[in-house]
């Protein structure tokens, strides 16, 4: 009996370890062919890999491409403004972490040789640059017959940097200045060979600063934060209705209102490159409010949090292009050039933040004077940090409504005479477990009582949040947390099946003279 | 309120117009800051300072940015450049800063040295065709010993040299370079281009001057005998080809022959040029032809056409039957001096019934002047057949009965 015993073990044991070592073998052989069809494909080798994904997009404008040498062509061209702009991101990376990683794809060695000794000086002081360019405009100087050899003259380019000591800033400054740049062809690749800076020429002073003639007064703007009742925070994705929209906008205008904002999200819109269908569904909407007379506040880059000065060619060209093609829009109001930034000072850092916001106002003023930029600050004590970049103050008000006359007035004081729009406020109407059956309809409608009474009396013009309670709140908005989800979708003054609630009444300004 | 703000607008803008300048609380008065400099001089900055604090010096130039920190003996703070930014051409930019705010600033338009030292030189196209219309270019960026690109207007001389001939040309520098566009000469060889510059020169650079597209030419054939025998080459040769600037053309050029006999079909051969004539070979025809051969440089020459005639090579022939018929030997096969014509001729025999209908057509080649059919039972029952043997053009007929064994 025992023997069987031993013997059924015993053949388990071989089965089982015959098993194993075929396993191994053949994991074995396939880690090793594996291993064997890794490494550089023909593709990298030759530099014939399309680019993923464009990190450093500043503004490129040629300006002249005659040239002495010879004509260039279209394709040249393009290879040349991507292996310059190149060498400025390899750069810029390099300065701001002190190693020259992938200087040498784009510099050639004499060039590269002399960056590397900078970067080993900045090493020794410890000292980094975080630097951006903006803008570059260059012309052509000159292209060789034999195509392999390009002179070039890169006028006004701007350039963003802060400069660090020891984790400290010690500066940080925007300037232009112009190079002479030579580049070669070297197996592939457009190199810098040299690039020297030379006197900054007189600009043809083009600033196109004539003062917002905002043919809008801010001051009588009376409107809601847009969104339809289903598809909160994703308007411009599948769930875009524009019967809905104009049903919508109709009630608004019922309403005796006359503006709305609305929210561009920065990565589902397209980031930097916008593509042409979700402009069109931005310029639908606009359209839609036309129709009923309704002005619209665009608010751009939501749902974007990083501000980082590697990031900030691409944020320009996401405004860029929607700017630009919206500038001309009837039913345009102005631009708010981010909700509640002053949520990201703790994650992001108080001055990455508004050095952005300053540099993005100035390009959103360049590309669009005519009109106004605000800032859609959460609270109004940040409200004051806008500064020059902002043509009205806007700010949000979540608070006890009792002390809204204080904290206006003060806002009021530290700002003078820019207006003053109160951009964001509401009362959820939500009563539930999360908050003890505590809130109620009639609340809210106490709340806007309230708070109409004060800006009636003050003439404070207002975008109140919001018309319609939600269906559904993505997480992205207030995170996963039932209490928040739950009380953000009872903002509105309809309910989800078309019921007015009683604070409709007090929003319904029709009634009012 | 609004006047004392204005006074403290006019007090802050009476503290700019004037040194010192503040920086918070430490009072700065420049003592040496230098507008020019030459690269590789040694480049101090120097400020009078009072009151205590640390003072940075922020560099900039076309490479990167940098912060110095200075040498402070008594009132006096003394910044040295590091020769990453002395020995750079262009401008460099300076910020004296405290970390809190700039405070003064300037600019030091650094020059290059006056001398060049190195020349990289680029030449392109290294081919181009003799004439008067392509042309190569050379490309100079004539640096200082510390690799700036020298000042424009730096005079360059490019000198080139073909055949006996020597040249100069004199260049000034514009846009970090300096260019020539070398145009090429009626005559093929090779152009051996340098630039001088006063302090620098490079290595001789060449540029080939190939022969440029080929012009007509004729065409000769040679051949031993004029009988179309199918066994003997004709060679054809072209004349010396040339451009129209009189170059032989390049070695290699392929020429295209093209046959057209007198029923219109088309042959093929090529050769290529050495010294410019190109020699391509033909198998004599085995019928009597009438040859309209033409040359071809594709896309570029051609000859005149030249019409070749064969003469048919076979006179005669015999035909023997085996007793039973079902043998025929046909030979022997005499050429044009009555020898046996050489092997591989081909014989065709034609078989036809009494009605003229055509039963089988038999293919042989000819060895040592005879070739022989069988005519097989299976195949042939007895009966009187049409026999017609044609070689070379030449045919008889003759009738033929065959029987039972």
């Amino acid at each position: 009996m025992k023997s069987k015993w031993n013997k059924n073990i015993y053949r388990s044991l071989l089965i089982l370890s015959f098993l194993g070592i075929n396993a191994m073998i053949i994991y074995g052989i396939s880690s090793a062919w594996a291993y064997l069809n890794s490494g550089a494909d023909k593709s990298s080798i030759l530099h014939i890999q399309g680019d993923i994904e464009e990190n450093y997009l500043p503004e490129v404008q040629w300006e002249e491409l005659e040239n002495p040498g010879r004509p260039i062509e279209a394709q040249t061209l393009k290879e040349i403004q991507n292996d310059y702009l190149r060498s400025w991101y390899v750069r810029n990376i390099a300065l701001s972490t002190n190693d020259p990683y992938g200087i040498a794809d784009y510099c050639t060695d004499s060039m590269r040789i002399k960056i590397e000794r900078v970067l080993d000086l900045n090493k020794q002081q410890n000292t980094s640059v975080k630097q951006t360019t903006l803008a570059h405009h260059p012309s052509l100087d000159f292209y060789s017959a034999d195509g392999s050899l390009v002179v070039f003259t890169d006028r006004h380019v701007e350039t963003y940097k802060e400069i660090w000591q020891n984790e400290q800033l010690l500066l940080k400054k925007k300037d232009t200045s112009s190079y002479k740049v030579l580049m070669l062809l070297e197996d592939g690749f457009w190199r810098i060979r040299h690039m020297v800076e030379i006197e900054e020429p007189t600009k043809k002073d083009s600033t196109t600063s004539k003062k917002n003639s905002s043919q809008f007064e801010i001051s009588k703007i009376k409107g809601l934060n847009y969104y339809p009742g289903k598809g909160a925070w994703d308007m411009f994705g599948i769930k875009f209705n524009k019967e809905v929209i104009a049903n919508n906008f109709a009630q608004i205008r019922t309403m005796g209102l006359n503006s709305i904002r609305v929210f561009v999200p920065y990565e589902a819109f397209g980031k930097a490159s916008i593509p042409e269908e979700n402009l069109a569904k931005l310029r639908a909407l606009l359209d839609l409010a036309h129709t009923e007379r309704l002005k619209v506040l665009v608010t751009l880059f939501d749902f974007y949090g990083d501000y980082d000065i590697m990031d900030w060619t691409l944020t320009q060209r996401h405004a860029g292009t929607i700017v630009k093609a919206l500038k001309d829009h009837p039913a345009l109001l102005g631009w708010d050039l981010k909700n509640e930034p002053d949520l990201d000072f703790d994650s992001r850092g108080k001055e990455r933040v508004l050095a952005w916001l300053k540099e993005m106002g100035k390009q959103v003023k360049k590309w669009d004077p005519s009109h106004p930029v605000t800032i859609g600050w959460s609270s109004p004590e940040a409200a004051s940090l806008s500064g020059e970049v902002v043509d009205f103050v806007s700010f949000h008000y979540y608070q006890d409504p009792n002390d809204f006359l204080t904290k206006y007035g003060a806002l009021k004081g530290r700002v003078g005479d820019t207006p003053i729009l109160l951009g964001e406020y509401g009362y959820s109407s939500y009563s539930g477990i999360w908050n003890a059956f505590l809130g109620s309809e009639r609340n809210q409608a106490d709340y806007y009582r309230e708070m109409q009474q004060y800006l009636n009396d003050e003439g404070i013009p207002f975008l109140f949040w919001t018309l319609y309670d939600f269906d559904e709140i993505p997480n992205s908005v207030v995170g996963r947390l039932p209490w928040r989800k739950q009380r953000q979708k009872y903002f509105g003054a309809i309910t989800t099946d078309g019921r007015e609630k009683p604070s409709y009444r007090h929003l319904d300004q029709s009634s009012k003279k | 309120m609004k006047i004392s703000a204005y006074f403290m607008v006019f007090l802050l803008a009476l503290g700019c117009a004037k040194t010192p300048a503040v920086v918070s609380d430490v009072s700065v008065i420049p003592i040496q800051t230098p507008l020019t400099a030459s690269a590789g001089d040694v480049i101090s900055i120097g400020f009078e300072v009072n009151g205590e604090g640390d003072l940075y010096l922020i560099l900039e130039n076309s490479l990167g940015t940098s912060v110095i920190r200075g040498d402070r003996e008594k009132d006096e703070l003394w910044f040295t450049l590091p020769t990453q930014f002395t020995q750079r051409a262009g401008f460099c930019s300076w910020i004296l800063t405290n970390g809190k705010k700039e405070s003064l600033s300037g600019k030091i338009e650094i020059s290059s040295l006056e001398r060049p030292v190195h020349m990289e030189t680029y030449l392109g196209p290294r081919s181009i065709y003799a004439g008067t219309t392509d042309y190569a270019m050379l490309v100079n960026i004539p640096t200082d010993k510390f690799d700036n690109p020298v000042r424009e207007g730096t005079a360059v001389t490019i000198k080139r040299q073909i055949l006996t001939e020597n040249e100069a040309f004199e260049t000034t520098t514009k846009d970090l370079i300096s260019w020539k566009r070398l145009f090429a000469v009626k005559k093929s060889g090779r152009m051996l281009v340098t630039s001088r510059a006063p302090g620098s020169s490079t290595k001789e650079l060449t540029v080939d001057i190939y022969p440029s597209q080929a012009s007509n030419f004729e065409l000769l054939s040679k051949r031993n005998h004029e009988y179309a025998d199918g066994n003997q080459i004709i060679v054809f040769e072209t004349s010396v080809i040339k451009d129209v600037y009189g170059n032989t053309i390049s070695d290699g050029t392929l020429v295209t022959f093209q046959i057209t006999n007198k029923h219109g079909v088309k042959l093929r051969t090529e050769g290529t040029t050495i010294n410019g004539v190109s020699v391509a070979q033909m198998l004599h025809p085995d019928n009597e032809e009438n040859w309209t051969v033409e040359a071809y440089v594709t896309g570029s020459a051609k000859s005149e056409a030249i019409s070749i005639e064969f003469k048919p090579a076979i006179k005669d022939f015999d035909l023997q039957f085996s007793e039973d018929g079902r043998t025929i030997l046909v030979g022997p096969i005499l050429s044009f001096m009555d020898q046996l014509n050489p092997d591989g001729i081909a014989v065709e025999l034609k078989i036809s019934n009494e009605k003229d209908e055509e039963l089988a057509v038999k293919r042989n080649a000819s060895v040592n002047g005879f070739t022989e059919f069988e005519l097989s039972e299976e195949q042939f029952s007895a009966d009187v057949y049409q026999l017609e043997i044609t070689i070379a053009g030449i045919t008889k007929k003759q009738s033929l009965e065959l029987y039972e064994k």
